[in-house]
């Protein structure tokens, strides 16, 4: 078994270096230009934050609020995205039997959690040092939160990789309810702007309550009123094996012809 | 130690309709085994090949094997056209866990591709494609290496090398060769199966599976020219002779050896 788990180590770190020299290889510099995309997007949204200044909790630093949101839910959503069309991009790859489908969606997805994670480091650091909001007061409990979201965009994309299979245009209708969980998942102001009586009808969300616990782990200053670590726990297991079944299933009822 | 196929069976649909590739089918692959399996077109050869490697899975039956199993070589499509050589060599030898610091050079002279590495294999000649898969496929260290179709690269200047680049790599080892070329197949195979409805007969003697199949083959043809002229018997002459069918036969027999 600590064999066959090496082999695929071995095998993911592969197709991760592979998806990453093959990014943007139209131009001089290929891969940093997918590293200037995500900055690009940042820093779009941090001036429009500056500007609007809108449901800013009082005490909170407002770039490095919104960075601390907006990316752990930028990779989820680059993450549950990437499921199907890593296996699409790559499929020549399977013709190797050292490679599954689920090696392909790794790989592609270690790509993903490089680059957004190098974007995360250097934008927290740049907003804290400009906004004198200093180091993360739980710094391990971020980084718990940062892995569970990862774990959640993968699962969840291995369940919308079924429900591609089994019907097409379904991607287009989850874009369209994903628009909206962006503004319900305490992305761009934490739960306390919301009315307390459509609480109940968003807590549910485990995207919402990783946002608020990685801003409680992060200010000093901000205590979640909803947050709960277990109830994250909860949910990734659950989503992990459910997300593992789903890919099986599609791995052996619905294979790409 | 071997890779035995037992009770396999598959199916695939053609034009909508299930069509029974294998209906039980039994076959070993000893450690040391040349074995050649002569098969009509679209009989599932690859699929056979994918089921034993791993990358296709059969509906019932059992696959068992203790030996590591290449790709059907010379596939080349995991091959990035926009790439040099030396980057889908080293991309490879990164999926295989090749260590060797020397990989991508030997792949180079095993394909004789030295002059190519740095280059984009989009802009190479067209033969070097064929001659990286097939380099790439036999400098992996396997015990059991599957070839589909062809078993070397069919350039003049350079079939002499690999054929003998070919046994170097392979002595001792396993190979599996699955063709529809008769002639091929007792270059490098020491017993043959010739795959049938879906089942395998085995001959141990290589030249008897040939005959076996060539008979094969032209039964094949003689149908397959009988249901042309069904087809179309307007396009049938007024002056037409027996000799014509005959000469029908013949050249759907040498299509299909051909193929």
């Amino acid at each position: 078994m600590p064999n066959l788990i090496r082999t695929q180590m071995r095998v993911i770190g592969a197709i991760a270096v592979r998806e990453i020299n093959a990014q943007q290889t139209s131009l001089m510099y290929g891969y940093a230009w997918s590293l200037v995309d995500v900055g690009l997007s940042v820093l779009g949204l941090c001036v429009m934050k500056l500007v609007l200044r809108a449901f800013n909790p009082p005490g909170l630093p407002p770039a490095t609020f919104v960075l601390t949101g907006a990316l752990p839910w930028f990779l989820f959503s680059a993450l549950y995205h990437n499921a199907g069309p890593s296996i699409g991009r790559n499929r020549k790859l399977l013709s190797l039997p050292a490679i599954t489908e689920l090696d392909l969606i790794f790989g592609s997805s270690v790509q993903l959690i490089i680059t957004y994670t190098i974007a995360f480091i250097i934008a927290t650091v740049i907003s804290s040092y400009f906004e004198h909001s200093g180091f993360p007061k739980f710094f391990l409990g971020v980084c718990i939160m940062y892995v569970g979201c990862i774990a959640i965009g993968i699962s969840f994309g291995m369940m919308m990789m079924l429900l591609g299979r089994v019907y097409s245009p379904a991607g287009k209708f989850i874009s369209f309810f994903m628009r909206f969980a962006l503004f319900l998942s305490s992305v761009y102001m934490p739960i306390t702007r919301f009315p307390t009586y459509i609480w109940p009808y968003l807590i549910w969300n485990p995207m919402l309550q990783i946002e608020e616990l990685i801003r409680q782990y992060w200010f000093p200053n901000y205590v979640s009123p909803v947050g709960s670590p277990f109830y994250i726990a909860e949910c990734i297991l659950g989503m992990v094996a459910l997300g593992l079944l789903c890919e099986r299933y599609t791995r052996v009822r619905m294979p790409l012809t | 130690m071997s890779v035995l196929l037992e009770d396999v069976t598959k199916a695939v649909k053609l034009q909508g309709k299930p069509h029974l590739l294998f209906d039980k089918l039994n076959l070993e692959i000893g450690r040391t085994s040349r074995i050649g399996i002569l098969a009509l077109p679209k009989s599932g050869k690859s699929t056979l090949l994918g089921m034993i490697c791993g990358t296709a899975r059969p509906d019932s039956g059992r696959i068992q094997k203790d030996l590591s199993v290449s790709w059907p070589i010379p596939s080349g499509s995991f091959i990035v056209p926009s790439s040099s050589v030396a980057w889908n060599i080293r991309s490879l030898a990164r999926i295989y866990g090749v260590k060797n610091p020397d990989f991508v050079h030997s792949v180079g002279e095993l394909g004789g591709l030295t002059n190519f590495l740095s280059q984009p294999v989009s802009r190479c000649p067209p033969y070097v494609k064929g001659q990286l898969a097939f380099a790439l496929g036999i400098a992996m260290e396997f015990e059991l290496y599957l070839f589909d179709n062809t078993i070397v690269p069919q350039r003049k200047e350079f079939k002499l090398q690999a054929v003998e680049s070919l046994r170097q790599r392979t002595e001792g080892k396993a190979i599996l060769f699955v063709t529809s070329a008769a002639q091929a197949v007792t270059e490098f195979c020491d017993s043959i199966y010739v795959l049938e409805q879906g089942r395998a007969t085995h001959f141990p003697e290589a030249s008897e599976g040939v005959e076996y199949f060539k008979a094969l083959q032209k039964a094949e043809a003689e149908r397959q020219s009988a249901i042309a002229a069904d087809r179309k018997p307007e396009d049938a002459t007024p002056d037409s002779t027996a000799g014509d069918d005959d000469q029908n036969v013949e050249m759907a027999t040498a299509l299909l050896s051909d193929f």
